[in-house]
Protein backbone atom coordinates (compact mmCIF):
# COMPACT_ATOMS: atom_id res chain seq x y z
CA UNK A 1 0.00 0.00 0.00
CA UNK A 2 2.76 2.34 1.09
CA UNK A 3 4.90 1.60 -1.95
CA UNK A 4 1.95 2.24 -4.31
CA UNK A 5 1.34 5.62 -2.64
CA UNK A 6 4.98 6.54 -3.11
CA UNK A 7 4.75 5.36 -6.70
CA UNK A 8 1.70 7.57 -7.28
CA UNK A 9 3.49 10.58 -5.81
CA UNK A 10 6.54 9.95 -7.98
CA UNK A 11 4.33 9.58 -11.04
CA UNK A 12 2.52 12.84 -10.23
CA UNK A 13 5.84 14.66 -9.74
CA UNK A 14 7.10 13.23 -13.03
CA UNK A 15 3.97 14.25 -14.93
CA UNK A 16 3.94 17.73 -13.40
CA UNK A 17 7.64 18.16 -14.14
CA UNK A 18 7.11 16.86 -17.64
CA UNK A 19 4.31 19.32 -18.44
CA UNK A 20 6.20 22.19 -16.81
CA UNK A 21 9.14 21.33 -19.00
CA UNK A 22 7.04 20.90 -22.16
CA UNK A 23 5.38 24.35 -22.09
CA UNK A 24 8.49 26.54 -22.11
CA UNK A 25 10.14 24.18 -24.56
CA UNK A 26 7.47 24.89 -27.20
CA UNK A 27 7.71 28.64 -26.60
CA UNK A 28 11.48 28.41 -26.85
CA UNK A 29 11.11 26.89 -30.31
CA UNK A 30 8.62 29.58 -31.30
CA UNK A 31 10.92 32.45 -30.31
CA UNK A 32 13.87 30.73 -31.91
CA UNK A 33 11.96 30.69 -35.21
CA UNK A 34 11.70 34.50 -35.08
CA UNK A 35 15.48 34.85 -35.36
CA UNK A 36 16.17 31.93 -37.71
CA UNK A 37 17.10 34.17 -40.66
CA UNK A 38 19.72 35.91 -38.52
CA UNK A 39 21.50 32.58 -38.15
CA UNK A 40 21.12 31.18 -41.63
CA UNK A 41 20.21 32.36 -45.12
CA UNK A 42 17.04 31.01 -46.71
CA UNK A 43 16.03 30.69 -50.34
CA UNK A 44 12.74 29.04 -51.12
CA UNK A 45 9.39 28.99 -52.76
CA UNK A 46 6.17 29.24 -50.77
CA UNK A 47 2.47 28.99 -51.47
CA UNK A 48 0.64 31.65 -49.54
CA UNK A 49 -3.05 32.34 -49.00
CA UNK A 50 -5.13 35.01 -47.35
CA UNK A 51 -8.88 34.84 -46.74
CA UNK A 52 -10.49 38.14 -47.60
CA UNK A 53 -14.15 39.02 -47.92
CA UNK A 54 -15.14 35.40 -48.21
CA UNK A 55 -12.67 34.83 -51.05
CA UNK A 56 -9.12 33.56 -51.03
CA UNK A 57 -6.17 35.52 -52.34
CA UNK A 58 -3.25 33.30 -53.15
CA UNK A 59 0.14 33.54 -54.77
CA UNK A 60 3.44 31.82 -55.14
CA UNK A 61 6.16 33.73 -53.37
CA UNK A 62 9.87 33.30 -53.86
CA UNK A 63 11.53 34.02 -50.55
CA UNK A 64 15.07 35.20 -49.91
CA UNK A 65 16.26 35.94 -46.41
CA UNK A 66 19.58 36.61 -44.75
CA UNK A 67 20.91 38.58 -41.81
CA UNK A 68 17.38 39.21 -40.56
CA UNK A 69 16.30 40.77 -43.86
CA UNK A 70 13.57 39.26 -45.98
CA UNK A 71 12.30 39.58 -49.51
CA UNK A 72 9.27 38.02 -51.16
CA UNK A 73 8.75 38.11 -54.92
CA UNK A 74 5.10 37.42 -55.63
CA UNK A 75 3.64 36.02 -58.77
CA UNK A 76 -0.02 35.63 -59.59
CA UNK A 77 -1.72 35.15 -62.93
CA UNK A 78 -2.31 38.90 -63.22
CA UNK A 79 0.49 40.59 -61.41
CA UNK A 80 3.99 40.58 -60.03
CA UNK A 81 5.24 42.54 -57.05
CA UNK A 82 7.93 42.32 -54.38
CA UNK A 83 8.21 43.20 -50.74
CA UNK A 84 11.45 43.80 -48.90
CA UNK A 85 11.87 44.07 -45.16
CA UNK A 86 15.35 45.42 -44.57
CA UNK A 87 14.87 45.47 -40.81
CA UNK A 88 14.03 49.18 -40.78
CA UNK A 89 11.69 49.88 -43.69
CA UNK A 90 9.16 47.87 -45.60
CA UNK A 91 9.65 48.39 -49.32
CA UNK A 92 7.10 47.54 -51.97
CA UNK A 93 8.41 47.14 -55.51
CA UNK A 94 6.35 47.32 -58.68
CA UNK A 95 8.55 45.80 -61.40
CA UNK A 96 6.17 46.78 -64.20
CA UNK A 97 6.35 50.50 -63.44
CA UNK A 98 9.78 50.44 -61.80
CA UNK A 99 8.27 52.11 -58.80
CA UNK A 100 8.90 51.69 -55.07
CA UNK A 101 6.89 52.63 -52.02
CA UNK A 102 8.46 52.75 -48.57
CA UNK A 103 6.96 52.46 -45.11
CA UNK A 104 8.55 52.63 -41.71
CA UNK A 105 6.06 51.00 -39.42
CA UNK A 106 6.77 51.16 -35.70
CA UNK A 107 8.11 47.73 -34.84
CA UNK A 108 6.28 45.92 -32.14
CA UNK A 109 8.99 44.19 -30.14
CA UNK A 110 7.84 40.73 -29.18
CA UNK A 111 6.68 40.82 -25.60
CA UNK A 112 7.44 37.21 -24.86
CA UNK A 113 6.24 37.34 -21.28
CA UNK A 114 2.91 38.82 -22.39
CA UNK A 115 2.42 36.22 -25.11
CA UNK A 116 3.27 33.40 -22.76
CA UNK A 117 0.95 34.82 -20.11
CA UNK A 118 -2.00 34.90 -22.53
CA UNK A 119 -1.33 31.86 -24.68
CA UNK A 120 -0.18 28.29 -24.37
CA UNK A 121 2.26 26.86 -26.91
CA UNK A 122 2.28 23.12 -27.26
CA UNK A 123 3.96 20.64 -29.53
CA UNK A 124 1.35 18.75 -31.44
CA UNK A 125 3.45 16.36 -33.47
CA UNK A 126 6.01 15.92 -36.20
CA UNK A 127 5.65 16.38 -39.94
CA UNK A 128 7.66 16.71 -43.13
CA UNK A 129 7.36 20.09 -44.89
CA UNK A 130 9.26 20.91 -48.08
CA UNK A 131 11.05 17.62 -47.60
CA UNK A 132 12.39 18.59 -44.17
CA UNK A 133 11.48 17.23 -40.75
CA UNK A 134 9.49 19.75 -38.76
CA UNK A 135 7.97 20.13 -35.31
CA UNK A 136 4.31 21.18 -35.24
CA UNK A 137 3.31 23.70 -32.61
CA UNK A 138 -0.11 25.12 -31.78
CA UNK A 139 -0.64 28.37 -29.88
CA UNK A 140 -3.97 28.58 -28.10
CA UNK A 141 -5.48 31.19 -25.77
CA UNK A 142 -4.84 30.37 -22.14
CA UNK A 143 -8.46 31.17 -21.35
CA UNK A 144 -9.68 28.55 -23.83
CA UNK A 145 -10.77 28.70 -27.45
CA UNK A 146 -9.40 27.53 -30.77
CA UNK A 147 -5.72 27.85 -31.78
CA UNK A 148 -4.75 31.25 -33.17
CA UNK A 149 -1.51 30.12 -34.71
CA UNK A 150 -0.03 26.84 -35.90
CA UNK A 151 3.61 26.59 -36.84
CA UNK A 152 5.71 23.88 -38.42
CA UNK A 153 9.32 24.59 -37.49
CA UNK A 154 12.34 23.16 -39.24
CA UNK A 155 14.01 20.87 -36.72
CA UNK A 156 17.52 21.85 -37.73
CA UNK A 157 17.31 25.64 -38.23
CA UNK A 158 14.12 26.55 -36.37
CA UNK A 159 12.79 28.35 -39.47
CA UNK A 160 8.98 28.35 -39.87
CA UNK A 161 8.31 26.18 -42.92
CA UNK A 162 4.56 26.50 -42.58
CA UNK A 163 2.24 28.87 -40.73
CA UNK A 164 -1.49 28.92 -40.31
CA UNK A 165 -3.34 31.79 -38.70
CA UNK A 166 -6.86 31.48 -37.34
CA UNK A 167 -9.28 34.18 -36.29
CA UNK A 168 -11.14 34.40 -33.02
CA UNK A 169 -13.88 32.14 -34.41
CA UNK A 170 -11.31 29.50 -35.30
CA UNK A 171 -11.53 30.12 -39.05
CA UNK A 172 -8.35 29.83 -41.12
CA UNK A 173 -7.47 33.34 -42.33
CA UNK A 174 -3.96 32.93 -43.71
CA UNK A 175 -1.52 30.16 -44.51
CA UNK A 176 1.98 29.98 -45.93
CA UNK A 177 3.77 26.78 -46.74
CA UNK A 178 7.20 26.35 -48.26
CA UNK A 179 7.31 23.83 -51.07
CA UNK A 180 11.03 24.25 -51.72
CA UNK A 181 13.67 25.55 -49.37
CA UNK A 182 17.46 25.73 -49.23
CA UNK A 183 19.33 26.90 -46.15
CA UNK A 184 22.81 28.42 -46.18
CA UNK A 185 22.84 29.36 -49.88
CA UNK A 186 24.47 32.70 -50.81
CA UNK A 187 21.99 35.60 -50.91
CA UNK A 188 23.09 38.90 -52.45
CA UNK A 189 22.60 41.98 -50.26
CA UNK A 190 21.40 43.82 -53.41
CA UNK A 191 18.14 41.92 -53.08
CA UNK A 192 17.27 44.01 -50.02
CA UNK A 193 17.70 47.44 -51.58
CA UNK A 194 15.64 49.48 -54.04
CA UNK A 195 17.13 48.92 -57.53
CA UNK A 196 18.76 52.05 -58.94
CA UNK A 197 16.39 52.02 -61.93
CA UNK A 198 13.35 52.40 -59.66
CA UNK A 199 11.64 55.64 -58.65
CA UNK A 200 10.58 55.98 -55.02
CA UNK A 201 6.98 57.03 -55.59
CA UNK A 202 5.92 57.19 -51.99
CA UNK A 203 7.73 57.31 -48.68
CA UNK A 204 5.43 57.11 -45.68
CA UNK A 205 6.87 59.21 -42.85
CA UNK A 206 8.08 57.22 -39.85
CA UNK A 207 5.30 56.98 -37.32
CA UNK A 208 6.54 57.92 -33.91
CA UNK A 209 5.25 56.15 -30.87
CA UNK A 210 3.60 58.81 -28.71
CA UNK A 211 2.23 59.14 -25.22
CA UNK A 212 -1.44 60.04 -24.85
CA UNK A 213 -0.47 63.62 -24.02
CA UNK A 214 1.78 63.95 -27.07
CA UNK A 215 -0.88 62.39 -29.22
CA UNK A 216 -3.51 64.80 -27.91
CA UNK A 217 -1.30 67.73 -28.84
CA UNK A 218 -0.79 66.35 -32.34
CA UNK A 219 -4.43 65.71 -33.12
CA UNK A 220 -5.86 68.67 -31.24
CA UNK A 221 -8.17 66.94 -28.79
CA UNK A 222 -7.91 64.90 -25.62
CA UNK A 223 -7.34 61.27 -26.57
CA UNK A 224 -8.90 59.01 -23.97
CA UNK A 225 -8.15 55.29 -23.90
CA UNK A 226 -11.07 52.85 -23.89
CA UNK A 227 -12.05 51.91 -20.37
CA UNK A 228 -12.87 48.39 -21.53
CA UNK A 229 -10.38 46.04 -23.15
CA UNK A 230 -10.60 42.28 -23.57
CA UNK A 231 -8.53 40.35 -21.05
CA UNK A 232 -4.80 40.28 -21.72
CA UNK A 233 -4.46 43.35 -23.98
CA UNK A 234 -1.96 46.06 -23.06
CA UNK A 235 -1.24 49.44 -24.66
CA UNK A 236 1.90 49.49 -26.76
CA UNK A 237 1.71 53.06 -28.01
CA UNK A 238 -0.17 55.85 -29.66
CA UNK A 239 0.27 57.08 -33.22
CA UNK A 240 -1.05 59.82 -35.39
CA UNK A 241 -2.97 57.98 -38.09
CA UNK A 242 -2.45 58.77 -41.75
CA UNK A 243 -5.93 59.68 -42.87
CA UNK A 244 -4.56 61.40 -45.93
CA UNK A 245 -7.56 61.13 -48.15
CA UNK A 246 -9.90 63.03 -45.84
CA UNK A 247 -7.26 64.94 -43.91
CA UNK A 248 -8.93 64.00 -40.66
CA UNK A 249 -6.90 64.32 -37.49
CA UNK A 250 -7.03 60.80 -36.14
CA UNK A 251 -5.27 59.18 -33.21
CA UNK A 252 -4.53 55.47 -33.07
CA UNK A 253 -4.05 53.64 -29.79
CA UNK A 254 -2.49 50.27 -30.41
CA UNK A 255 -2.80 47.29 -28.10
CA UNK A 256 -1.53 43.74 -28.16
CA UNK A 257 -2.05 40.57 -26.19
CA UNK A 258 1.32 39.26 -27.35
CA UNK A 259 -0.02 37.66 -30.53
CA UNK A 260 -2.92 39.75 -31.81
CA UNK A 261 -3.11 43.49 -32.40
CA UNK A 262 -6.02 45.76 -31.59
CA UNK A 263 -6.31 49.40 -32.68
CA UNK A 264 -8.67 52.09 -31.46
CA UNK A 265 -8.81 55.04 -33.87
CA UNK A 266 -10.33 58.21 -32.52
CA UNK A 267 -11.28 61.43 -34.24
CA UNK A 268 -13.38 64.32 -33.16
CA UNK A 269 -16.82 64.58 -34.64
CA UNK A 270 -17.08 67.40 -37.08
CA UNK A 271 -20.23 69.08 -38.23
CA UNK A 272 -22.40 66.28 -36.88
CA UNK A 273 -21.14 67.00 -33.37
CA UNK A 274 -21.69 70.72 -33.57
CA UNK A 275 -25.30 70.23 -34.64
CA UNK A 276 -25.93 68.01 -31.67
CA UNK A 277 -24.26 70.47 -29.34
CA UNK A 278 -26.60 73.19 -30.52
CA UNK A 279 -29.56 71.07 -29.61
CA UNK A 280 -30.77 70.66 -33.15
CA UNK A 281 -32.38 67.52 -34.38
CA UNK A 282 -29.97 64.69 -35.15
CA UNK A 283 -28.01 64.72 -38.33
CA UNK A 284 -28.30 62.22 -41.09
CA UNK A 285 -25.63 60.18 -39.33
CA UNK A 286 -27.65 60.13 -36.14
CA UNK A 287 -30.82 59.19 -37.95
CA UNK A 288 -29.06 56.38 -39.71
CA UNK A 289 -29.57 58.08 -43.02
CA UNK A 290 -26.04 57.38 -44.04
CA UNK A 291 -24.35 54.18 -44.75
CA UNK A 292 -27.38 52.00 -45.26
CA UNK A 293 -26.90 49.85 -48.25
CA UNK A 294 -23.29 50.82 -48.61
CA UNK A 295 -21.07 47.83 -48.87
CA UNK A 296 -18.13 48.10 -51.12
CA UNK A 297 -16.24 45.28 -49.52
CA UNK A 298 -16.76 42.68 -46.91
CA UNK A 299 -19.88 41.89 -45.02
CA UNK A 300 -20.58 45.36 -43.84
CA UNK A 301 -23.75 46.46 -42.28
CA UNK A 302 -24.96 49.41 -40.36
CA UNK A 303 -27.13 48.97 -37.41
CA UNK A 304 -29.13 51.07 -35.08
CA UNK A 305 -32.00 50.74 -32.77
CA UNK A 306 -32.57 47.60 -30.78
CA UNK A 307 -29.79 45.57 -32.32
CA UNK A 308 -27.11 47.30 -30.33
CA UNK A 309 -29.12 46.88 -27.14
CA UNK A 310 -28.08 43.26 -27.19
CA UNK A 311 -24.64 44.28 -26.06
CA UNK A 312 -25.92 45.03 -22.62
CA UNK A 313 -24.50 48.53 -22.77
CA UNK A 314 -27.72 50.48 -22.72
CA UNK A 315 -29.83 51.55 -25.66
CA UNK A 316 -27.77 52.84 -28.56
CA UNK A 317 -28.38 56.37 -29.66
CA UNK A 318 -25.78 56.54 -32.41
CA UNK A 319 -25.10 54.73 -35.60
CA UNK A 320 -22.61 51.91 -35.61
CA UNK A 321 -21.17 50.14 -38.63
CA UNK A 322 -19.36 46.86 -38.87
CA UNK A 323 -17.13 45.23 -41.46
CA UNK A 324 -15.68 41.72 -41.52
CA UNK A 325 -12.70 41.37 -43.81
CA UNK A 326 -12.02 37.79 -42.82
CA UNK A 327 -8.59 38.35 -41.36
CA UNK A 328 -9.76 41.40 -39.46
CA UNK A 329 -12.92 43.09 -38.37
CA UNK A 330 -13.72 46.72 -37.71
CA UNK A 331 -16.50 48.66 -36.08
CA UNK A 332 -17.20 52.39 -36.35
CA UNK A 333 -19.11 54.07 -33.57
CA UNK A 334 -20.39 57.62 -33.69
CA UNK A 335 -20.18 58.88 -30.13
CA UNK A 336 -21.55 62.29 -29.14
CA UNK A 337 -18.17 63.96 -29.54
CA UNK A 338 -15.71 61.35 -30.75
CA UNK A 339 -15.93 58.92 -33.66
CA UNK A 340 -14.22 55.64 -32.75
CA UNK A 341 -13.09 52.89 -35.09
CA UNK A 342 -11.84 49.70 -33.50
CA UNK A 343 -9.97 47.18 -35.66
CA UNK A 344 -8.86 43.78 -34.51
CA UNK A 345 -9.52 40.10 -34.31
CA UNK A 346 -12.40 40.17 -31.84
CA UNK A 347 -16.08 39.37 -32.08
CA UNK A 348 -18.36 42.17 -33.22
CA UNK A 349 -19.78 42.53 -29.70
CA UNK A 350 -16.32 42.90 -28.20
CA UNK A 351 -15.23 45.44 -30.82
CA UNK A 352 -18.32 47.52 -30.15
CA UNK A 353 -17.86 47.25 -26.41
CA UNK A 354 -14.32 48.62 -26.74
CA UNK A 355 -15.50 51.42 -29.03
CA UNK A 356 -18.27 52.47 -26.70
CA UNK A 357 -15.95 52.58 -23.72
CA UNK A 358 -13.88 55.41 -25.20
CA UNK A 359 -14.60 58.49 -23.08
CA UNK A 360 -16.80 61.10 -24.73
CA UNK A 361 -16.57 64.65 -23.48
CA UNK B 1 -9.44 59.89 -73.88
CA UNK B 2 -12.61 58.24 -75.14
CA UNK B 3 -12.49 56.12 -72.01
CA UNK B 4 -12.32 59.26 -69.90
CA UNK B 5 -15.64 60.35 -71.36
CA UNK B 6 -17.07 57.05 -70.29
CA UNK B 7 -15.91 57.42 -66.69
CA UNK B 8 -16.15 61.19 -66.28
CA UNK B 9 -19.67 61.17 -64.85
CA UNK B 10 -18.84 58.38 -62.42
CA UNK B 11 -15.96 60.05 -60.62
CA UNK B 12 -18.10 62.04 -58.17
CA UNK B 13 -19.95 58.89 -57.19
CA UNK B 14 -16.62 57.14 -56.78
CA UNK B 15 -15.32 59.88 -54.49
CA UNK B 16 -18.34 59.76 -52.18
CA UNK B 17 -18.27 55.96 -52.07
CA UNK B 18 -21.53 55.57 -53.95
CA UNK B 19 -20.09 53.22 -56.54
CA UNK B 20 -20.04 49.60 -55.66
CA UNK B 21 -18.99 46.26 -56.98
CA UNK B 22 -18.03 46.02 -60.60
CA UNK B 23 -18.74 49.68 -61.31
CA UNK B 24 -16.24 50.70 -58.65
CA UNK B 25 -13.65 48.17 -59.81
CA UNK B 26 -13.91 49.49 -63.36
CA UNK B 27 -13.34 53.05 -62.23
CA UNK B 28 -10.38 51.95 -60.09
CA UNK B 29 -8.94 50.08 -63.01
CA UNK B 30 -9.28 53.14 -65.22
CA UNK B 31 -7.73 55.41 -62.56
CA UNK B 32 -4.63 53.26 -62.46
CA UNK B 33 -3.78 54.22 -65.98
CA UNK B 34 -5.32 57.68 -66.33
CA UNK B 35 -3.50 60.58 -64.71
CA UNK B 36 -6.15 63.02 -65.90
CA UNK B 37 -8.97 61.24 -64.09
CA UNK B 38 -6.78 60.77 -61.02
CA UNK B 39 -6.29 64.52 -60.94
CA UNK B 40 -10.04 64.98 -61.29
CA UNK B 41 -10.64 62.61 -58.37
CA UNK B 42 -8.09 64.50 -56.26
CA UNK B 43 -9.84 67.79 -57.03
CA UNK B 44 -13.25 66.33 -56.13
CA UNK B 45 -11.86 65.01 -52.86
CA UNK B 46 -10.43 68.42 -52.00
CA UNK B 47 -13.73 70.10 -52.72
CA UNK B 48 -15.59 67.47 -50.69
CA UNK B 49 -13.24 67.98 -47.75
CA UNK B 50 -13.77 71.74 -47.92
CA UNK B 51 -17.54 71.32 -47.96
CA UNK B 52 -17.42 68.88 -45.07
CA UNK B 53 -15.23 71.22 -43.06
CA UNK B 54 -17.24 74.35 -43.69
CA UNK B 55 -19.31 75.40 -40.66
CA UNK B 56 -23.09 75.64 -40.64
CA UNK B 57 -24.02 79.23 -39.98
CA UNK B 58 -26.96 80.29 -37.89
CA UNK B 59 -29.29 82.83 -39.46
CA UNK B 60 -29.50 86.11 -37.51
CA UNK B 61 -32.19 86.31 -34.83
CA UNK B 62 -35.49 87.53 -36.20
CA UNK B 63 -34.61 86.57 -39.74
CA UNK B 64 -37.49 84.16 -40.13
CA UNK B 65 -39.94 86.66 -38.59
CA UNK B 66 -38.91 89.19 -41.15
CA UNK B 67 -39.31 86.70 -44.00
CA UNK B 68 -42.71 85.48 -42.84
CA UNK B 69 -43.91 89.11 -42.43
CA UNK B 70 -42.95 89.81 -45.99
CA UNK B 71 -44.60 86.63 -47.25
CA UNK B 72 -47.79 87.67 -45.49
CA UNK B 73 -47.82 91.05 -47.28
CA UNK B 74 -50.08 91.37 -50.34
CA UNK B 75 -48.34 90.64 -53.60
CA UNK B 76 -48.67 94.21 -54.88
CA UNK B 77 -46.44 95.49 -52.05
CA UNK B 78 -43.51 93.47 -53.29
CA UNK B 79 -41.11 96.03 -54.47
CA UNK B 80 -38.77 95.75 -57.35
CA UNK B 81 -35.87 95.51 -54.90
CA UNK B 82 -37.46 92.56 -53.11
CA UNK B 83 -38.10 90.82 -56.42
CA UNK B 84 -34.42 91.17 -57.18
CA UNK B 85 -33.55 89.75 -53.76
CA UNK B 86 -35.81 86.76 -54.32
CA UNK B 87 -34.20 86.19 -57.68
CA UNK B 88 -30.76 86.26 -56.12
CA UNK B 89 -31.87 83.90 -53.37
CA UNK B 90 -33.32 81.50 -55.95
CA UNK B 91 -30.05 81.57 -57.88
CA UNK B 92 -28.11 80.84 -54.71
CA UNK B 93 -30.39 77.94 -53.90
CA UNK B 94 -29.99 76.63 -57.45
CA UNK B 95 -26.21 76.77 -57.14
CA UNK B 96 -26.29 74.93 -53.83
CA UNK B 97 -28.62 72.32 -55.35
CA UNK B 98 -26.28 71.85 -58.29
CA UNK B 99 -23.35 71.32 -55.92
CA UNK B 100 -25.36 68.86 -53.85
CA UNK B 101 -26.54 67.04 -56.96
CA UNK B 102 -22.95 66.83 -58.13
CA UNK B 103 -21.85 65.18 -54.93
CA UNK B 104 -24.78 62.91 -54.28
CA UNK B 105 -25.66 61.81 -57.78
CA UNK B 106 -25.48 58.07 -58.03
CA UNK B 107 -24.17 57.30 -61.48
CA UNK B 108 -24.89 53.60 -61.20
CA UNK B 109 -28.55 54.38 -61.03
CA UNK B 110 -29.05 52.89 -57.61
CA UNK B 111 -30.74 55.98 -56.20
CA UNK B 112 -29.49 59.01 -54.34
CA UNK B 113 -26.92 58.80 -51.61
CA UNK B 114 -26.23 61.19 -48.76
CA UNK B 115 -23.96 64.17 -48.80
CA UNK B 116 -20.54 63.22 -47.50
CA UNK B 117 -20.43 65.02 -44.16
CA UNK B 118 -17.80 62.57 -43.03
CA UNK B 119 -16.25 59.60 -44.80
CA UNK B 120 -18.67 56.77 -45.49
CA UNK B 121 -18.34 54.06 -42.85
CA UNK B 122 -17.06 51.52 -45.35
CA UNK B 123 -14.36 53.80 -46.64
CA UNK B 124 -13.21 54.97 -43.25
CA UNK B 125 -13.03 51.46 -41.82
CA UNK B 126 -11.20 50.26 -44.93
CA UNK B 127 -8.64 53.04 -44.44
CA UNK B 128 -8.21 52.02 -40.81
CA UNK B 129 -7.69 48.38 -41.72
CA UNK B 130 -5.36 49.16 -44.59
CA UNK B 131 -3.35 51.65 -42.55
CA UNK B 132 -2.40 48.81 -40.23
CA UNK B 133 -0.92 46.56 -42.91
CA UNK B 134 2.74 47.65 -42.59
CA UNK B 135 2.48 47.25 -38.82
CA UNK B 136 0.88 43.83 -39.25
CA UNK B 137 3.83 42.82 -41.40
CA UNK B 138 6.30 43.94 -38.77
CA UNK B 139 4.42 42.38 -35.84
CA UNK B 140 5.94 39.46 -33.96
CA UNK B 141 5.04 36.01 -35.31
CA UNK B 142 3.52 37.65 -38.38
CA UNK B 143 2.90 35.57 -41.48
CA UNK B 144 4.82 38.05 -43.60
CA UNK B 145 4.23 36.25 -46.89
CA UNK B 146 0.46 36.28 -46.38
CA UNK B 147 0.42 39.88 -45.14
CA UNK B 148 2.24 40.76 -48.35
CA UNK B 149 -0.82 39.63 -50.29
CA UNK B 150 -2.72 42.48 -48.69
CA UNK B 151 -0.54 44.92 -50.61
CA UNK B 152 -1.77 43.41 -53.83
CA UNK B 153 -5.37 43.54 -52.68
CA UNK B 154 -5.34 47.10 -51.37
CA UNK B 155 -2.80 48.95 -53.47
CA UNK B 156 -2.74 49.29 -57.17
CA UNK B 157 -0.22 46.55 -57.44
CA UNK B 158 2.68 48.80 -56.68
Amino acid sequence: MRSSAIGSILLAVFLYGGSAWAAPRAWELVWRSETATERTSVVGKAQTMLAEDGAELSATATASAAQGKTRFDYQTRRRQWSLIDDGRALIELDPRRKRARMYEPPRLVADRALAERNYVASQTGKAVVAGRPATAIAITPRGGGPAVLKLWLDQETGFALKRERYNVEGKLVSATEYVEVVFGAPVSSDLFTVPSTYVIAHRAPPRDRLTLEQLGLRVGFHVGPPSYLPAGYVLVGGHEAQWGRWELQTAELRYTDGIRMLSAFERRRGREGSERDRGRPGTEEDRGGRGHGRGRRGHSRDERGGRGGGHGLGPPTQETSFVDRGYEKAVRYFGPTVVVIVVGDLTQDELLRVARSVPQQ
Amino acid sequence: MAQCEQFKNRLAGYVVGALRGRARSRVEEHLRDCARCRAEVAALERTGALLAASPLLDAPDGNWDSISRRIAQPARTVTRRLRWAWGAAASAVAIVLIIIAFFVASPNGSGPTQLAMSPPAEEEMAAAIEGRIPAAWAAPLSDEAAVGLRFMSTEDGG
